[in-house]
C-alpha cells in the first residue's frame, strides 16, 4: 500500500527541504461557489483525495497545475501545490466536495 | 571565453484551458542557467497585441529550486511590440537533475491550436561564489616574546614563516612582520 507520509518524507529529503510542520488542512466547498483560492506561500499542499473531486476541477498554482480527469479515480499519486493556488470546480458539477490536503511548512 | 548553449523546451496547446506538463534534462556539462525567455511561436495569429495567452512555471535541480514563473504573449507577425529579450536567471545546476515545469493557457476565445517556446541559456562554468573577506588583523596575530636575542629571534621568524606556509592565503597575517620584533 503507497504510504503518502513516507512518500512525503522522502521527497524533501531528496530535495534537502526541511520540514517545520506538517499537518492536515481541508478545503469545504459549498453550492453555489465554484472558486476559491488559497495561499501557499513558502509552503506547500499536496493533494491527498483527488479521487473524490468531480471531473473537470482544475487546480491552478504557482508550481503546478491539474486538471482532474476520469482516470485519477484509480490513482494513488499526491498532486503537490504552492504559492497561490485557485480551485474551481467544474460549472455543471453538483458535486462539492470536501478537498484534504496536507499542507507541508519549509524550514 | 564561455561557450552559451541554449535549451529549447516546445510545448503543444490543443485545447482551450489545456494544462501541459514537461520535463526536461539538461545535459550534465552545463553547470548553470542564466536565462530564459518563454515565447508564443506558432499557431495564435492576431492583428493586435495579446498580453496572455498563458503562462509557464519551471522548477530546476529535479524541484529543489523553483526557477521561473512568466506569462506568454502573442503578438502580430509583422509588427511586435515587445522584443522577445531574455530574461536574467542564476541558478547552479547539479547533473544529470530535470527542469520539470507545466504550462496553462488562460486563452478565453477564438482559440487555434499553438506552439509555447521555452528557450534556456545556459554555460558549462560554475558562479564563482565571492571569496570570504580576510579576517581582522588582531584576530590572527601571535604574540612573539619580547626578550629572545637577535639569533633566536631569527631561528624563531624561519620557524614562523614555515608554519605560515601551511596556512591558508585567507587565514596568513600580513601584518605581522618578525624584523620589528
Amino acid at each position: 500500500m503507497f504510504d503518502h507520509l513516507i512518500h512525503i518524507h522522502q521527497q524533501f529529503k531528496q530535495r534537502e527541504t526541511g520540514i517545520e510542520l506538517q499537518r492536515f488542512r481541508s478545503v469545504t466547498t459549498r453550492n453555489p461557489q465554484k472558486g476559491y483560492d488559497l495561499d501557499a506561500y513558502n509552503e506547500y499542499l499536496l493533494l491527498t483525495n483527488s479521487h473524490a473531486l468531480p471531473v473537470g476541477t482544475r487546480i491552478i498554482s504557482d508550481t503546478n497545475s491539474l486538471e482532474i480527469v476520469e482516470g485519477h479515480a484509480s490513482l494513488e499519486g499526491i498532486e503537490e501545490f504552492s504559492g497561490l493556488i485557485r480551485i474551481e470546480l467544474p460549472q455543471e458539477t453538483q458535486q462539492y466536495p470536501v478537498i484534504e490536503f496536507i499542507q507541508i511548512v519549509k524550514e | 571565453m564561455v561557450s552559451t548553449r541554449y535549451n529549447i523546451i516546445r510545448l503543444q496547446v490543443d485545447r482551450p484551458g489545456q494544462i501541459v506538463r514537461f520535463q526536461h534534462k539538461i545535459p550534465s556539462y552545463l553547470k548553470r542557467c542564466t536565462g530564459f525567455v518563454a515565447k508564443h511561436v506558432r499557431g495564435v495569429q492576431t492583428d493586435f497585441y495579446m498580453p496572455e495567452i498563458g503562462w509557464v512555471s519551471a522548477s530546476f535541480n529535479s524541484l529543489k529550486e523553483e526557477a521561473i514563473v512568466a506569462p506568454i504573449s502573442a503578438q502580430p507577425f509583422y509588427e511586435p511590440e515587445e522584443p522577445h529579450g531574455f530574461q536574467t536567471l542564476d541558478v547552479n545546476l547539479k547533473p544529470g537533475q530535470l527542469v520539470v515545469g507545466v504550462y496553462v493557457d488562460s486563452m478565453k476565445s477564438n482559440f487555434f491550436p499553438y506552439m509555447v517556446s521555452l528557450y534556456l541559456r545556459c554555460v558549462p562554468t560554475a558562479r564563482i561564489q565571492p571569496s570570504k573577506e580576510p579576517e581582522p588583523a588582531t584576530s590572527q596575530a601571535r604574540m612573539i616574546p619580547r626578550e629572545i636575542d637577535s639569533k633566536v629571534n631569527q631561528e624563531h621568524c624561519e620557524a614562523f614563516t614555515q608554519d605560515d606556509d601551511n596556512l591558508d592565503e585567507h587565514d596568513y597575517n600580513h601584518d605581522q612582520l618578525c624584523s620589528i620584533i
